[in-house]
This record gives C-alpha cells, structure tokens and sequence, in this order.
C-alpha cells in the first residue's frame, strides 16, 4: 500500500465515522441507546461495503431496487420477534424484545442507507451532495426544536446546559461547526486524487474562526430581506400567518382575535395585509418584554403600538402622510433618548410610567412599545447572538376603570381644525355607516349619551356582539371598501377587519379615532416581569384619544371566535429569553453563562501572541546556522577547511540564485559556471580531492589553504560581476539559503 | 432523422456550450449542493433563526467561497503558464514516441507548488483513448505522464487537444479549458511476451523449419525440447519415463509449400492486442525471410521492419475504415508468389467482418487467421447474472469469429490466449 492510500483511507475513515455519528444522533433522539449502538456500527461497515461493492461488477439499478425492496423486508423481520409470541417467548422480558428487535432495525435501516449511497456516491460523484444533505439533516434535525426562538429546545440538550448557567447558543452554533466539519470530512477528497488531510485541516480551522470571530447576527445579516415585504417583523411570511387566539371571555375584555395588524413602512397602502392569511401551526416568539416594575392591565391586555392609520385616502386608511397628525409615534428605532411631545396633564384619573425592556428576536421595521409609549432609549444588546436589538421604553399606563374616564373629551385642544378632521375622515359617500353609527348611538342609555366615550363603547360592544372571529375570511375581489363589505355583510373577519369597522363608525359619529397596529399580549401570560410576544399576537385595534392619556386602545371583543383556540406561551422560554434580555449584573443571583467563545479567542489570543516569539526564534535559529558556515571557513583547519570554504562557497553561490539540479554531480554544476565562476571549480576540485583522494598523499599535494582561500574571497568578486546586486541582497536576507546549495 | 448537416451543426454548438460550461467555476453537484445549502442557511437558518443549520451551512458556504476564489486564482494562472509554455517552447511542435499502456513523460509540466484546496489534472480529448498521470519529477516538478490506450500516427498538421482542469477537493469548483499544441505522434502496441514462439516459427517461417502438423509416424524422426503449444499427441512418453525431459516428435523435413509469408493486420473493436502480436511477429522476425506486410490504413505494403511499425501504428488512427485494404492485399501478394498469408484479426465483432470475409472468399493465397480470445468453452450465463452483473468482456469467441470468416482459403486458426499468454491452434469443431 502507498503512503498515498493510507492516507487516503484515513479520510475514509473519517467519513465512515461521520456517517456512523450521524446514525447515532438521530438513533438516540429517537429510539434507544441499543439502536444507536447498532445503527452506528452498522453505518460504519456499510460505509466500506458499499464502496467496495461500487467497484464490482454489479449493475447500478439492480443494487437500487434490491436496497428499496428489501429494506421494508428486512425491517419486517427485524420486527418479527416483537410481533411474534413464541418468539418473544424465548426473552427474559419484553424490554429485551424490544432492544433486539430495535437493534436489528436500526441496524438494517443504516446498513441499507448508508450502503447504497455509498455505493451511488462511489459510483456517480453528484451523489456526494445527496450523501451531505442526507447527513447534514441526520445530525441537525434533531436540534430543530430550537428554531423561531424556542432556544430553551431541545430539552434533553439544554434544560442540563440551562440548569448550569451555560447560555444555549454558543453551544448549539458550536454544534453547527461541528457538523460543518463533519461534513467537509465526509466531502473531502471525494473528487480529486489529492491527498487531502492539510486540507481538512486548513477548511476545518477556517469554520473555526468563522465560529469565534464573526458574530451570528453579523453571519445573519449576510442575506437582507427582499424588498417589499410587509407586517410588522418586516417579514411577509410572519406577518401574513396570524394565529388567533380565542377572544377573552364573554365580552367582558377587549377582543385578542390577532388576526395581524399593523403594517411596515412599506405596505403604507395596504390596510388589510393579511386577507391571504392562512394558519401557521406555531406561533414564533418575535420579543420578550421585561417590565421594570409590577403592572396589570385594566382590561386584560397589554398593548404594544407599532404604527396607526388614521388618513382617510379617500379609500381606505392609511399611515399619516401629512406629517402632522400622529405624533406620539416612534418611527425609527431610537438611537438616543427620544420622546413623544408632552401630553396635557390630568390629574383626576390615575396613571403613571412605566419602564419596560423590549428585546427584538425578529427583525421588525419599527420599534414597539406598551400604549402609550412617552420616551424610547438605545439600550446595549444583552446576548446579541439571540436578540436583533434591545431598547428601553417608558409609558404612561392607566390603572383605573373606564368609568373613570367616561366623562372624557375624545379630543386633544391643542389640535387644530385641519387635525381634527383628519381624525374624522370616512367614507362619507356610504351612506350606510352614518346610518348604522346614529343607530349605535341611539342604543346608548340617554343618561350616558353625552358623553362622547360611551357612544365609542357602544359601538365597540355593538362589533363584538355581532361579528364573528376568523382569520379565514377571503376577500371579495376588486372590493372597493372591505371594511363595508364586513360590516354589511356576514360581519365575520379578523381584528383588521373589526378594528376599520369601529373607526369609520367612530368617525361617523363624530368621534376622532384611528386604528392602532402592533400587538396585543393576555395579561396573563406575563410571568413575574417577563412577558414573550409571539408573532400570532399580531393585532390591529381601534384607538379614541382620551386627554390625560394619549391615545387609547379601545378594542372590540367579539363573542363567537370560529377558529381553534391559541396554545399558551412557552413559560421556560419566557423565562429564559428574558433573563438574557436583561443586563449582565443586573440580577445578583443571574447565572454566569460559560463564554465558549470567549474561551477560544483567549486561547487563540494566547496562540496569536506566542507566533512572533516563535517566529523570530526560528528566524533567528536559521541565520545563526547560515553564519556558522561562514565562519567556519574562516576558523576551521586543515581538511576541515577545505571542506568548509566549498559548503561556504556553495551558499554564496546558492545565494546568488545558481542551483545545482537533481542528479547533477558537483563537479558538473562546477564546470557548467566555469566561466561565471571560476574559483568554483578549484574549490570543488580541492574538496573532491579530499574527500575521495588517496589518504597517503601528502597534504600539499592535494591542497594549498593559501590559494583556497584566495579562491573562496575571489568568488565574491565574480559573483558581483555574474549577478545583480538585489539577487545577492534578497539571496543575504533569506534564512534558508543554505539549504538551496544541495 | 437529423440531416449529417444539422448534426455537425448540433456537435459544434453541443462543444461550444460545453466550452462555456467549462470556463463556469462550479460543477453541477456543487452547485446543486450549494444551492441546497444557502436554501438551508437562508429559510432555515436567517428566517427560522436555526443556529445550527446556520453556522453549518455558514461554514459550507465559507469554505466553498475560499474554493471558489482559489480555483479561479489558480485556473488563471496555470492558464498563463500553459499558454506561455505553448508560445516559448511547443509552438514548434514536438515529437512524441510511445506505446501503449506505458506511461511516458509529455512536455507538459506544473509547477512544484500548488496552492491548498486545488487539484489540477489534464485529459486528452484528440487523440481518445489517452490517459493522464501527473507525478513529480526528481526535481520536485509535476509532470505530465500520458498512458496511451490505443496505437496511433498522427503527423504534420496534427495539435494535440488536451483539457486541463482545475478542480477544488470538495468538488465544489472546477473550471477547465481546452488547449491545442502541434505535435507528432506515434503509438506503437506494446510488445507481448509470446510464450509459443516456436510454434509461430514452425508454422510461418518456412524451409529451415518442421512442421508440427505432419504425421505421428513414418516421418518424424527427429525430437526437440517441448515448447508451450506443441501438440500434446506429439509427447515422447518414454524419453519423458526414462530422462525427466519433455520431449516432441518432429519432422525431418518441413512440409510448408511457400517458400515466404505475408501478413495482413485488420483494424477494428478491441485489436490492440492483434496490433501487439503483429509488432511481436515483425520485431522477432517471426514471419520467416521476405516477408510482406500490409495494415489496414494504408493502400501500400512493407517488407522492413521499420515501415512495418509504421503501418501498425497508422492503422489505429481514429480515420481509418477497417477491413478494406485486405483484398487488395492479398492479390497483390498472390501475384508477388506469396503463398499463404496470416491475417490478423480483431477481437470482437464489427463491420470489419462482412468485409474481411468478403475479401477471404475470394482470396488466391491460403490465409491462416490469427486473433485474440480464450479458447475456454463459453458457458451460456443465466438470465440472473445479466440482470445483476454488467457484462466484463465484450471479446467475441474465437470460435464464433472464425465460423463466421469461414472460407475455402483459410486452412489454419489460430488464437492468443491472454490468459495464459499462448498461441492455441482451434481445431475440430466447425474449423475441422
């Protein structure tokens, strides 16, 4: 065997071995250590048989359909002890049965896998890149459950890590690195002749560093979104996947039908961008809000405006284009202290500010807060690898009952004329929702009709008794006025659809309104200060401006909900997301995360400052030996000076560029420069004569020192004469030149 | 039915675009491959915030960028280098003297160090069947080494076309080009280690030689040493009981009527090894004094060994039609006095067979018909083994081949046995 082969099946080896790690990890996540056991063994031998078998005679379709029939066969048979009861009779126990027989499967599922691939690959190089997706997906898809945010998944991999205070992601990118190594292991080599461990190795250091010095988010961010997108993450996947929720009890709290509401800086036109919606089966964690201090919504739920539509286009609603209406908006994300203008003080209902944290997990387009956001500041990215960004905000929450703020002017006096009206736009030509507006009011009990909030209530309630709940609703095409369409037809839709309804009924009845967009969060859901914002909280509601407060979610709770109820929130990941939301320090008791990557730039750093020295000593080594020879010519006696005075010469020679060729004897290389260099040559001849001359002969005859050395100072004279001064210069500063003189 | 016209026009374009493809730095699996993986990194790993499907494809992908940038580095300056090579050095042209199936040096060299991450290799596309090997010299130079399939002459305006790719060890990446150089070109067969040259001289070679077909007894009234392919039946038993010594029966006097032979060596599927015992027969001075010698390829025919190696490697230019130039052959030498000729055939079934029996039927000289292939009985395989096993061999039998060239003219068959490196005389059968 060459050494070329050796190492060649070295690399095979270690591509057998990958393919038996990935049997193992998905055998243990899903069956039992006995099936990993088998299925590894079973992968690494199949690895080796089925490239042997793709360099005997068989015929390629033949092994394909044999591999595909007998695979349910022999899995069938693996079974069979299990099934069979006279077989099983012959185990000690049931659990033995079941070991053996998941051994044999497991062991006749990789051997048939692992083997035909092998064999295809061997055979037709294209299928290498079947064999990598293959195992790429073996030994990442068991670490899947972790994906949208759920980092607190999977549970067997990161409850231990948790428990220790390790933070989950580096570990779970340090296994990406692993299996990208794996699988340049297991590419390598695979199309060429070259003999490919350095190579492996130089790949293997190169994902190394990718791992320790580039940041996930800066990795992350290799790829922008596609323009155009919509919803509130900037994200037309997230956003045009609601998932509802079940609206809160018996109309006693505002509706939480997220059917989407807002919409990014891009869909400025589009009010209903979620009317091609379709269910999404889990909802992603999108933020994690952590409060500063202990709050509980009057109605249930807390609020988190993104952006509002309140200009009447003539069409439909759409975000302010004047400029002058919704100023306690915060359109970018804050970069430094930022504050909405100062709202008229009221001091008859109760309210005050509260502080929260808000850590994106998903990219969004616009920065959200708790209704009624006052102030926004920059807050440093607590784990970068798992939040977009963090930002403080401070709100001014209420704290009491509507009943309080009944009596309340729907109107700010600052606005002028022009404000107002804008506030109060509708489709006036639709005669239907004046009518239907004096028809609300007209229910509302006289003794509160003058009051401009119960009229909103009315109607509120009104929507939520008569619509119903989903966000399978299809619009009709080419449309004109949705929002009529919903509210004098069926009345089912989602919250975008309600939330229109409320505000050009508001508006009808003279009442300035505007529909708030972001996302609405149960109460409940908030454990101690952590509260997890989930992409199907997405929600679009009605607002009134209430002075004193700003303006105020005022949402409709509709009574029949035809979709399927909205799971719960992940408690542990609520947790989890927002004890890394929070500054380092911040809590005496927070558990110190192990830095992997910290560790490995310090041992790299280590590395990186040990090279110079290194280096320099190395450097430093070579011209101390390129000086010894040439003072030994001058120091050494006798014979030894002979010799001496030619290595010397050789390396000046070598210096300046002339090279003895492979095979070449001295003598030759000294009579090919005769001409150039003719001291060469009675060097070369004084030391041949004693190295190989009769050793009887007197000293004299075979050499004179004298004219050696005359010889050896004379070659430097030719060799100014034969070679350009920076080929000497260049030759003088190179530490290896003595090693060219052969 | 596509007109020969729009054939060429279509083989011209299919080369052009396969050209293109080649100057494309991905091959089609790497590149399905790192399509599936920037899919993975951005639904899989952006979108859905997959950390380890991130970093894994990340680190892919990073290492198929690095391929990619060395490739292209590297393919552009072997490019240089090559072209350079070609301008300085070989746009002269050169000779090149080779044999089949042994590697020799080319002038065609790379050098000492190649950058990680890379593979360079070349192939031969004109003439086909080249193989390339590349070793380092002593020197530490890598040097390119070309194993020739098939024997050749290509002269004059002859350019050898070779493809040289740049290909990285994950198979990510790969470029490649095509470039021409003039050469001049001769691939000779390589020789054979005849283990039954005797029989060859004593059937061939004429007067001074017996003739180990003649009768058991009456005229056998000499022996020599048994040579592999001697007739068992001629055995000295007794010498054998009584010395220990293999020895044969042979006529005083050879029985051969012509006093000169010729020889004929038809092209075709699978001859190369019919091309290396015609070169053993000529070099070995096998066919006797006065030889003739003709190969298909060439209208002319040789009687000196050196233009006789010349015809043997011009007959396996790609150009040449097979069987053709036998008949006149065998006129001319029948006209020459020539009174038997051996006719090398080809070993597998081809449109030489039609041509080559057509020109036997009417054959004025006695032809003895000499090819490769066991002699072994073929056993009919089963169906199974058709279906699970790709057929190894695509040799005809001997025996098949021969029935079908069956003629009044051809009086002897013989065949090369690879497998134990003998000449076999086929008798019996349908041969008689």
């Amino acid at each position: 065997m060459t050494p070329r082969s050796r190492r060649l099946r070295f690399l095979d080896a270690g591509s057998a071995c990958v393919w038996a790690l990935a049997w193992v990890i998905v055998a243990i996540t899903l069956a039992t250590p006995v099936a990993a056991f088998s299925s590894g063994i079973a992968a690494f031998a199949a690895f080796f048989v089925g490239r042997r078998m793709s360099s005997s005679p068989l015929r390629t379709p033949t092994v394909v359909v044999s591999a595909l029939l007998a695979a349910p066969f022999a899995t069938g048979l693996a079974r069979f002890p299990a099934s069979s009861p006279m077989v099983s009779g012959l185990f000690p126990s049931p659990e033995a049965v079941m070991l053996f027989s998941d051994f044999l499967m497991w062991g006749v599922l990789a051997t048939m896998v692992v083997g035909t691939l092998q064999f295809l690959s061997s055979r037709y190089q294209g299928f290498v890149s079947l064999e990598v997706v293959v195992v790429a997906l073996f030994m990442a898809a068991p670490f899947a459950a972790h994906r949208d945010g759920f980092i607190n998944r999977p549970y067997f991999l990161i409850d231990p890590l948790w428990s220790r205070g390790y933070d989950p992601v580096p570990i779970l990118q340090a296994l990406g690195l692993f299996i990208a190594v794996s699988l340049i292991l297991l590419t390598i080599g695979r199309a060429t002749e070259r003999s490919s461990i350095l190579d492996l190795i130089l790949l293997a250091l190169i994902a190394l560093g990718l791992y320790i010095y580039v940041p996930q988010d800066t990795l992350r961010d290799l790829v922008k979104d596609p323009p155009g997108s919509s919803g509130l993450t900037g994200d037309p996947i997230e956003g045009a996947e609601p998932t509802p929720v079940p609206a809160a009890g018996a109309g006693a709290t505002p509706m939480s039908g997220s059917g989407g509401g807002g919409s990014s800086s891009d869909s400025n036109d589009n009010p209903f961008p979620f009317e091609t919606s379709e269910q999404k089966p889990q909802p992603k964690p999108v933020a994690v809000i952590v409060f500063r201090d202990d709050y509980d919504s009057p109605d249930g739920y807390f609020y988190f405006r993104q952006t509002a539509f309140s200009q009447f286009n003539g069409f439909r609603l759409v975000k302010d284009t004047t400029g002058k209406a919704d100023d306690d908006l915060f359109r970018r994300f804050p970069t430094k202290n930022e504050t909405a203008p100062p709202l008229p003080p009221r001091l008859d209902i109760p309210t005050r500010d509260l502080e929260t944290r808000v850590a994106l997990i998903s990219s969004h387009t616009e920065p959200f807060g708790l209704v009624s956001s006052r102030a926004m500041k920059p807050s440093t990215n607590p784990n970068p690898e798992q939040f977009e960004r963090a930002y403080d905000v401070t709100s001014l929450v209420y704290s009491g009952e509507y009943t309080e703020i009944l009596a309340s002017q729907l109107e700010s006096p600052s606005w002028s004329p022009e404000l107002k009206k804008h506030y109060i736009g509708y489709p006036e030509k639709d005669k239907r929702y004046k009518k239907l507006a004096d028809e609300i009011v007209a229910t509302v009990d006289p003794e509160y009709r003058q009051f401009p909030l119960a009229k909103a209530l009315a109607i509120t309630l009104y929507l939520g008794e008569k619509g119903k709940y989903t966000v399978k609703k299809r619009p009709v095409n080419g449309s004109e006025d949705p929002t009529a369409d919903f509210l004098f037809g069926d009345m089912t839709g989602y919250c975008v659809h309600f939330s229109h309804s409320a505000v050009y009924l508001m508006r009808a009845a003279g009442i300035p309104a505007r529909v708030g967009a972001g996302y609405a969060v149960e109460g409940r859901n908030r454990r101690g200060s952590a509260l997890l914002v989930r992409s199907s909280e997405a929600h679009a509601w009605p607002e009134v401006w209430i002075n004193g407060l700003g303006w105020y979610p005022l949402d409709v709770a509709p009574q029949t909900n035809l979709d399927t109820p909205q799971p719960p929130p992940d408690f542990d990941l609520q947790a989890m997301l927002a004890e890394m939301a929070r500054e380092e320090g911040e809590l005496a008791d927070q558990p110190k995360a192990f830095d992997l990557k910290k560790f490995m730039r310090q041992i790299l750093g280590m590395v990186w400052s040990f090279l110079p020295w290194l280096i320099s000593a190395v450097l430093l080594g070579l011209y101390g030996l390129k000086i010894e020879r040439r003072l030994a010519a001058r120091l050494d006696k006798g014979e030894a000076k002979v010799h001496s005075l030619y290595r010397a010469a050789l390396d000046r020679v070598g210096e300046a560029g002339y090279r003895r060729k492979f095979g070449q004897g001295r003598l030759a290389f000294s009579e090919q420069y005769r001409q150039e260099l003719p001291s060469l040559l009675s060097l070369t001849q004084a030391h041949l004569s004693v190295s190989f001359g009769a050793k009887g002969e007197s000293e004299t005859k075979r050499y004179d020192l004298v004219e050696l050395q005359k010889n050896y100072e004379s070659l430097g004279s030719e060799l100014a004469t034969s070679t350009p001064w920076w080929k000497r210069a260049l030759g003088l500063l190179n530490p290896i030149s003595w090693l060219m003189t052969r | 039915m596509i007109s020969p016209y729009a054939k060429e026009i279509l083989g011209k374009l299919a080369s052009l675009a396969r050209r293109v493809w080649g100057l494309v730095p991905f091959s089609l699996p790497g590149l399905a491959l790192i399509l599936a993986v920037g899919a993975g990194f951005y639904f899989l790993g952006k979108k859905q915030s997959d950390h380890v499907v991130l970093m894994t494809s990340g680190a892919f992908l990073a290492a198929a960028a690095l391929d990619l940038l060395i490739v292209v580095i590297t393919a552009a300056f072997l490019g240089y280098r090559f072209r350079q090579h070609s301008d300085n050095r070989l746009s002269g042209g050169y000779r090149l003297e080779l044999m089949t199936g042994v590697p020799s040096p080319s002038a065609r060299q790379m050098p000492r160090f190649m950058p990680p991450l890379v593979e360079a290799t070349t192939s031969i596309l004109n003439p086909p069947d080249f193989d390339c090997q590349w070793h380092r010299n002593p020197d530490g130079m890598r040097q390119e080494w070309l194993v020739p399939g098939r024997r050749c002459e290509l002269e004059e305006s002859f350019r050898l076309r070779r493809r040289v790719r740049v290909k990285d060890v994950l198979g990510f990446c790969t470029i490649d080009w095509e470039q021409e150089e003039p050469l001049s070109l001769r691939v000779l067969p390589k020789p054979l280690p005849l283990g039954s040259q005797s029989l060859i001289r004593a059937w061939f070679r004429g007067d001074e030689n017996t003739d180990p077909r003649g009768e058991a007894t009456g005229d056998r009234v000499d022996m020599r040493r048994y040579a592999p392919g001697d007739p068992p039946r001629l055995l000295l038993w007794k010498i054998y009981a009584r010395t220990g010594k293999l020895m044969v029966r042979i006529p005083e006097n050879a029985v051969t009527t012509a006093p000169r032979t010729c020889a004929y060596l038809v092209a075709g599927p699978g001859d190369e090894t019919v091309a290396s015992l015609a070169r053993t027969l000529v070099e070995n001075d096998l066919l006797g004094d006065g030889w003739r010698f003709g190969a298909d390829g060439s209208t002319s025919f040789v009687e000196r060994k050196e233009e006789a190696l010349r015809l043997i490697a011009r007959s396996g230019n790609p150009t040449v039609v097979s069987g053709d130039g036998l008949g006149p052959f065998l006129k001319n030498a029948a006209a020459a006095g020539f009174g038997s000729c051996i006719v090398l055939v080809p070993s597998e079934d081809g449109e030489w067979v039609d041509a080559v029996a057509g020109a036997l039927s009417r054959s004025p000289l006695t032809v003895s018909l000499l090819t490769v292939g066991s002699v072994a009985p073929k056993t009919s395989e089963p169906k199974w083994k058709k279906l699970v096993f790709y057929e190894v061999s695509s040799q005809t039998n001997p025996n098949e081949l021969f029935a079908r060239l069956n003629s009044s003219a051809v009086t002897d068959w013989l065949t090369f046995d690879p497998a134990t490196q003998r000449l076999v005389a086929l008798r019996g059968g349908g041969l008689g």
